[in-house]
């Protein structure tokens, strides 16, 4: 008896045993399932939309993005291209790399140039230490001819950067028509149709205007400001100073207006365009869903696969983008840098030194330097708000 | 250091003598005050002359052309000369030929500056056009 029950005993153990080791089993199987199940559904899904991505992407012609590329930019992005690992790091990364192999020839144009405007800085000073020796003013002309001296000195690099503005406000016009336009596609196929076309036209059209306002309006008073500013130290006694401010506040006043119209018509058409847009996307997923007896439901969720790519692809165009149009700018950029800040430290140097209205002159001069970097900037703003705007939309 | 001892010397000597012949020739006074002023001023523009050198040769590596800086030499050259005149003509109490000195000056500095005028004109001019 007693024998038998320990046998049962040891039985019962024993299946125990077994149906935790089957548990066990079950769980372990259970386990390997679940974790492979998601990777393969996740590979299955990273090659579809991999697929329709590279589909979407020859539809949309991204390769002529890198056709609208000037040159200098096509070469800083070289191993840089439109994919669903865009990355906004790497692009900066290869501006920056370029940014630092140029800035030393950079500087050493820009220190060139300052050392010629402190030259001319010198002697004019080494004459009124000697005037005011003999405790004697200084003669007018002297100044005047100094104010003319620098003039002419900084009139080759004011003609080269003003050109080299010019030359980069075509690449950004040509560039952000090309870039924009395959944004507003990519964003249209996401359904926001309206307020894509009411951002890319307002894009468009401000970028015209303030084309045209700098070519017609604010290059003709930047040249007549650098005028007032070298007669007024010329002449002596202020006697423009005041023509020159008002000058450069138009300048800097009509860039601000249209920046500021620009930002306010995108919130509005954006906040209008965008309600309709968000109508219209939800009707067409309630109609695909509800009106296709059977295959609606599917229609949708497919559909869902496709906008996914396209969003990735849209996000992947506009991080290309903003990078494209930094590395247009890298080399304008700091080349107006540069040549700012130094003129600005020569201004603060040379008044210990020298006459005040040799100084107020080379401020000037920085501040024409600042208003065209200020143009450049204004451009440069419009692009990126408008690819922020457009990435930005929840499709 | 010797050229300004030169210098002092130079001026201490022509004072004193000016005031020794002040009674007597009054004239003798400004003859020695305009021969100290020449001889003084050779003295500086030789004390000058390193600094000019030093001057052109950061025009030279900041690749200025010398059409800029020849001007702006003569000009204040031309600063320094007539005023140097016109004080001696105020110490001899004829005011009146230190300002017509002034005016030339003016006059011929205005004079060695056309070339940069007429090059900023150029530039205004080619500003206005495009």
């Amino acid at each position: 008896m007693g024998t038998s029950k320990v046998k049962s005993k040891i039985k019962k153990i024993t299946d125990m045993k077994m149906l935790c080791k089957i548990i066990f089993a079950f769980l372990l199987v259970m386990s390997a399932a679940i974790s492979s199940e998601p990777c393969k559904a996740k590979n299955i899904y990273d090659t579809q939309t991999d697929r329709i991505i590279e589909e979407q992407a020859d539809a949309l012609g991204t390769d002529s993005l890198n056709r609208a590329l000037p040159d200098d930019a096509r070469d800083i992005l070289k191993e840089y291209s439109i994919n669903r690992d865009t990355s906004f790091e790497s692009g900066l990364k290869a501006i920056l790399e370029s940014g630092s192999r140029r800035a030393g020839s950079i500087i050493r144009s820009g220190v060139r140039s300052a050392v010629t405007l402190l030259l001319i800085v010198l002697c004019c000073g080494i004459v009124k230490s000697l005037f005011e020796a003999g405790s004697s003013v200084v003669p007018n002309y002297v100044a005047m001819v100094g104010a003319l001296a620098l003039s002419v000195s900084v009139a080759a690099d004011l003609n080269n950067l003003i050109g080299l503005g010019k030359n980069l406000l075509d690449s950004l016009d040509t560039f952000s028509k090309a870039l924009l336009g395959t944004l507003a596609a990519a964003s249209s196929v996401l359904g926001q149709p309206a307020s894509t076309a009411a951002k890319y036209m307002a894009t468009v059209l401000f970028m015209d205007v303030l084309i045209t306002s700098i070519n017609r309006v604010i290059l003709p008073i930047l040249y007549a400001y650098i005028a007032a500013s070298t007669a007024n130290a010329a002449l002596g006694e202020d006697m423009l100073g005041r023509l020159a401010s008002f000058l450069k506040w138009v300048c800097v006043t009509v860039l601000g207006l249209i920046l500021t119209a620009f930002t306010a018509y995108l919130s509005i058409t954006g906040i209008i365009a965008g309600s309709t847009d968000a109508v219209a996307v939800k009707a067409t997923k309630m109609v695909l869903s509800n009106a296709i007896p059977v295959v609606g439901k599917i229609l949708s969720d497919a559909s869902e696969t496709v906008l996914a790519g396209t969003r990735i692809l849209r996000n992947s165009i506009g991080i290309f983008g903003m990078i494209a149009v930094l590395a247009i700018c890298v080399t304008p950029f700091l080349r107006l840098a540069a040549q700012y800040i130094l003129f600005k430290l020569v201004a603060v140097v040379s008044s210990v030194f020298s006459e005040g209205r040799l100084s107020s002159l080379i401020d000037s001069l920085a501040s024409a330097f600042g208003i065209i970097l200020g143009m450049l900037g204004s451009c440069v703003i419009i692009i990126i708000i408008s690819i922020v705007s457009v990435i930005s939309m929840i499709g | 250091m010797d050229q300004v001892l030169k210098i002092v010397a130079i001026g201490i000597l022509a004072c004193i003598l000016g005031v020794t012949v002040k009674k007597e020739y009054p004239v003798g006074t400004l003859l020695v005050s305009l021969a100290a002023a020449v001889v003084i001023l050779i003295f500086t523009i030789s004390l000058l002359r390193p600094v000019k050198e030093f001057i052109d040769e950061l025009a030279r590596t900041a690749e200025l052309s010398p059409s800029v800086l020849a001007p702006l030499y003569k000009s204040l050259g031309i600063a320094i000369v007539t005023r140097v005149a016109s004080e001696a003509c105020e110490d001899a109490k004829e005011k009146a030929f230190g300002v017509y000195i002034e005016i030339a000056g003016a006059v011929a500095a205005l004079y060695v500056s056309l070339p940069l005028l007429s090059a900023v004109f150029k530039l205004v001019s080619s500003y206005l056009q495009s």
